[in-house]
């Protein structure tokens, strides 16, 4: 089987950064995850050749292109979103260059994360199958394991929870929570040291059978690899 | 009630901590997760 070799010297440096810049815009104003564009330059000026190679991907969130296959095949309204104040000027929407992980790792370390943060977090999300709840019931603390998966708008997580479950009753609209998600325990690994992440917020309880219900939660769970495994 | 009564929540976050090791530790905005 044939490869690619990849070699980012191959260009100017201030050619390779242009072209990433306008590829990354490009990818953000159609909601694109990972997308190969390529392109042409003659006397500085790039001219797109092949703009639309994405990668669609199993999760709700991921699908929400205009050609990928998926759940959603209509346009929806969080694209519109994505376009506006901060979407491009329209001259770069035929833009062209490489948009892969190393686009991403560039978001995050402006973010303050960097690379090896961003993939701890990563592994941490989509490589656990359970959480530890904390939650207030009447104003006590409680604590739970419950399985999750990172909500299809990536703002959030989605909690499974038994009614029948003391921390269940602190679940309640607009009730704090503080989770936390660890790697799992190793013989001989030191415990203190196991890459964790804590989060905190709010919760809200899906209703049953509500449209937002339909459209957010249960295809996000559905979609998870963790339950597909 | 029955064992079967399980039910949906959704954890919006607003902040949070990661650790990945040994003084390796960075505080998390409710942006985090948009990243991943």
């Amino acid at each position: 089987m044939g490869g690619y070799h990849q070699d980012y010297d191959v260009l100017p440096r201030a050619l390779r950064d242009q072209a990433e810049e306008l590829a990354l815009r490009f990818n953000q104003a159609l909601g694109y995850d990972m997308n190969a564009l390529e392109f042409a330059v003659k006397d500085g000026r790039f001219y797109g050749i092949d703009l639309t190679n994405h990668t669609p991907t199993s999760t709700i969130a991921r699908s929400r292109t205009r050609t990928s296959p998926g759940p959603s095949r209509r346009w929806p309204s969080s694209l519109s979103r994505r376009r506006s104040p901060a979407s491009p000027p329209r001259r770069y929407r035929t833009g062209a260059g490489c948009c892969c992980g190393r686009a991403r790792a560039r978001q995050a370390e402006e973010a303050g994360m960097d690379d090896a943060a961003l993939t701890t977090l990563r592994r941490l999300l989509t490589g656990q199958r359970v959480l530890s709840l904390a939650v207030l019931v009447e104003g006590q603390p409680a604590i739970g394991m419950l399985p999750f998966a990172v909500s299809g708008d990536r703002r959030g997580l989605v909690v499974h929870a038994s009614g029948l479950a003391r921390h269940t009753k602190g679940l309640v609209d607009g009730g704090p929570f503080d989770a936390l998600v660890h790697a799992s325990d190793q013989p001989g690994a030191e415990p203190l040291q196991l890459p964790r992440v804590t989060l905190r917020g709010t919760v809200t309880r899906f209703e049953r059978d509500a449209p937002s219900t339909r459209r957010t939660a249960r295809p996000t769970w559905r979609a998870s690899p963790r339950r597909r495994a | 009630m029955s064992l079967g009564d399980f039910r949906l929540y959704r954890l919006e976050v607003a902040a949070g901590r990661l650790v990945g090791g040994f003084a390796q530790a960075v505080n998390l905005d409710r942006d985090a997760l948009l990243k991943l």
